[in-house]
């Protein structure tokens, strides 16, 4: 059993970056380890979904991947800032079920992402992580949330390299 | 929001709502285990590996209809098929298996989900671990990520291990009442010690001895078990159980007005439960027995309470008014006259008043506020300090035993009176200072009480203080308890005698103050 957890995620993730690259995640621009060394530590830049506020968005995501992987989620945070009820502003915490308690090793890397994605036109504003973008969607300040996040989604663009 | 997972977890970590989410769970989960575990054995599979790159093919037909699609391609028992089973722990397919272990594969549920047991094993241990961040609550069931089906899996049982676990399950449940069982019990035996030390102070040694003899008696040696004896001690001397914790609970209580409507009614229990009726009912004798004396204290309390109420509190209150900045002012006098009419609360008077005094005052008068911290030095200490309304509290008594009469009267007289609440007041002022002040005088009264009863057994003449030789008493001094209570009222009523005067006496003194002027020859205030 002890070599079955220090090998699996080493293995497993080759295994996703490997699927990954065959099979590239329309919600990402880049998906990979920082290093080629450090196969625990992952990078990967989000799109926004077109058609939402977050619409042109780019943000850049750091992906540390537990030693217990995949029986621990992913701690998944955003390095860009993004305005977001359920995304911290400051430090990119997320607050997200699946990479809390729901998360199951059925689960990848970039299923993961992709809810993420997701989770950016479906907020949670109960149990917010930026109160202020969270009190206007409670408020039903639609025209108001949309036009703030319209700003930080553009004055905030990771304008890294980008592969596509 | 259909196709997320939906509850962001920080907040609700337990997930109660996944049972009920659990079709949109489903959903989700269901389309990415799939997809990637298909992704990757059947890279060639264009179709199925389509679903990665259509997060938002979001509706659960399409699910269905992958689902069927797969499951009708891929019947659950891959071994038969001819691609390799891949494990959706490890991501790992057959074909990468070692040889020479040659791991077991497991199908647990009736999806097309297979893993290797080890894998599964290590996940569900990971599960179950005690500090996993799942343990929410009970230890759950393992479900299939996928089909929610549950996942069986025997395990060798050990009678010992189960026993020992379901002990600690318990010990967790019952650490919570525990605390509880063993605070309540230490504040019973600090409310029964209080009581006792009441009852001496009341009665003296003699008849406290008399009273409380039941607590000092040795057990008998015929009584076998300890629960037995305790029983036994239990259906004799209940009264004194349940009666010593209750007088310094009711001595507090009767401080507040929180137990108004009750406290009348505790005398009747006592008169109904009564054991000897002739003795204790005997009202037309003079003296009184004692029990009875004490059972009448809520209604002297209520009496004096009442009187108070309604004959000193409005001068009071006038008064209180009277010293309070700009008293006068139309709109000053307005607003403190409701708060004071209103709620008569000192407390609330004393709060305006800082209120006036840092605020109003200075933006509006140097002059009185100057005068109002040096020349009227002793009215501003007087007002601050003292609580504003003095209260008067009647007696009120515990069960059976002894007297606590005028319970807000009660504090010591150098305990600091800051704050009392007037008896109307519903809402209590909870403030550490005040429920100190409250709870201590309440326990020192009983000691005050005896002080002041032996006070008149010096200062009155000794025919009224000592009883006859004949034997029967016949004034309510003559005994230690008669006087512990006479003590008692007359402390409540001088206090609030004196502080009525205080009152009054600040008042006029309020009116009269005079602000000096300086005169700049004499290099010196001088006088009007």
């Amino acid at each position: 059993m002890s070599s079955s957890r220090s090998q699996t995620p080493t293995k497993r993730l080759l295994n996703e970056l490997q699927t990954y690259q065959s099979d590239p995640n329309d919600a990402l621009v880049e998906l990979g380890p920082v290093s080629d060394n450090e196969l625990t530590h992952w990078t990967a830049v989000m799109k926004g979904v077109p058609g939402t506020a977050y619409e042109g968005g780019r943000w850049k995501l750091d992906i540390r991947i537990p030693s217990n992987y995949p029986n621990a989620p992913p701690e998944v945070k955003f390095v860009t800032r993004i305005c977001h009820p359920n995304v911290n502003f400051k430090t990119g915490e997320i607050c997200l079920d699946l990479l809390k308690t729901s998360w199951s090793p059925a689960y990848t890397i970039t299923t993961t992402l992709t809810s993420i994605q997701q989770l950016l036109t479906s907020a949670e504003p109960d149990s917010p992580l930026n109160v202020d973008i969270a009190q206007l969607f409670r408020l039903g300040d639609f025209v108001g949330a949309e036009a703030l996040i319209r700003y930080y989604t553009e004055s905030e663009r990771w304008e890294g390299r980008q592969s596509v | 929001m259909a196709s997320l997972p939906p509850r962001p977890a920080s907040q609700r970590r337990s997930s109660p709502r996944e049972q009920e989410s659990s079709s949109s769970a489903d959903n989700h989960q269901a389309q990415l285990p799939r997809t990637d575990s298909e992704a990757f054995s059947t890279t060639s599979e264009d179709s199925q590996t389509l679903l990665l790159n259509r997060p938002q093919s979001p509706q659960s037909e399409t699910t269905e209809q992958q689902q069927k699609q797969s499951s009708s391609s891929r019947p659950p028992a891959p071994a038969s098929d001819n691609e390799p089973r891949k494990c959706w722990i490890c991501f790992n397919d057959e074909t990468e298996d070692e040889p020479m272990s040659s791991p077991e594969w497991r199908s647990p549920c009736p999806c097309v989900l297979v893993a290797h047991e080890k894998c599964l094993l290590d996940w569900i241990a990971d599960m179950e671990a005690p500090s996993s961040r799942r343990r929410a609550g009970a230890p759950a069931k393992i479900l299939c990520p996928q089909c929610k089906s549950e996942i069986h899996l025997t395990r060798p049982r050990s009678l010992i291990v189960d026993a020992v676990r379901s002990l600690e399950r318990l010990t967790g449940f019952m650490l919570v009442p525990g605390i509880f069982v063993v605070l309540g019990s230490a504040a019973y035996t600090t409310a029964t010690m209080l009581g006792t030390h009441a009852v001496y102070e009341i009665f003296g040694m003699e008849d406290g001895y008399q009273i409380l003899q039941p607590l000092y008696q040795h057990p008998e040696i015929g009584e076998a078990s300890p629960i037995v004896r305790f029983l036994n001690h239990l259906r004799h001397h209940w009264r004194l159980d349940l009666g010593l914790p209750l007088i310094p609970s009711v001595l507090i209580a009767s401080r507040t007005t929180l137990t108004d409507s009750v406290l009348p009614v505790i005398p009747m229990i006592f008169f109904a439960s009564s054991s000897s009726p002739d003795e204790m009912l005997n009202i037309g004798h003079w003296p009184p027995s004692a029990a009875l004396t004490i059972a009448l204290l809520p209604y002297l309390r209520g009496a004096y309470n009442a009187y108070y109420e309604r004959v000193w509190l409005p001068k009071e209150q006038q008064w209180l008014k009277e010293i309070q900045p700009r008293a006068g002012e139309p709109q000053e006098g307005g607003n403190n006259g409701i708060e004071n009419d209103d709620n008569g609360d000192g407390n609330r008077i004393h709060e305006i008043f800082e209120d006036d005094d840092g605020v109003v005052e200075v933006e509006v008068d140097f002059d009185i506020f100057a005068d109002w911290n040096n020349g009227g030095a002793a009215d501003n200490n007087n007002a601050a300090e003292p609580p504003p309304v003095p209260i008067a509290r009647g007696p009120a008594p515990p069960l059976n035993a002894p007297p606590e009469d005028g319970q807000d009267a009660a504090p010591a007289p150098n305990v600091p009176q800051r704050r009392n609440r007037n008896r109307r007041e519903r809402n209590l002022n909870f403030s550490t200072t005040s429920l100190a002040d409250t709870v201590l005088g309440a326990l020192l009264f009983p000691s005050i009480a005896a002080a002041v009863g032996e006070a008149l057994r010096v200062m009155l003449p000794k025919s009224w203080v000592t009883p006859p030789s004949s034997g029967k008493a016949t004034g309510l001094l003559q005994a230690k308890w008669g006087r512990s209570i006479v003590g008692g009222c007359l402390f409540v009523g001088v206090k609030d005698a004196v502080m009525l005067y205080v009152r009054w006496k600040m008042a006029q003194n309020h009116r009269k103050r005079r602000v000096l002027n300086y005169d700049k020859s004499k290099g010196k205030v001088v006088g009007p």
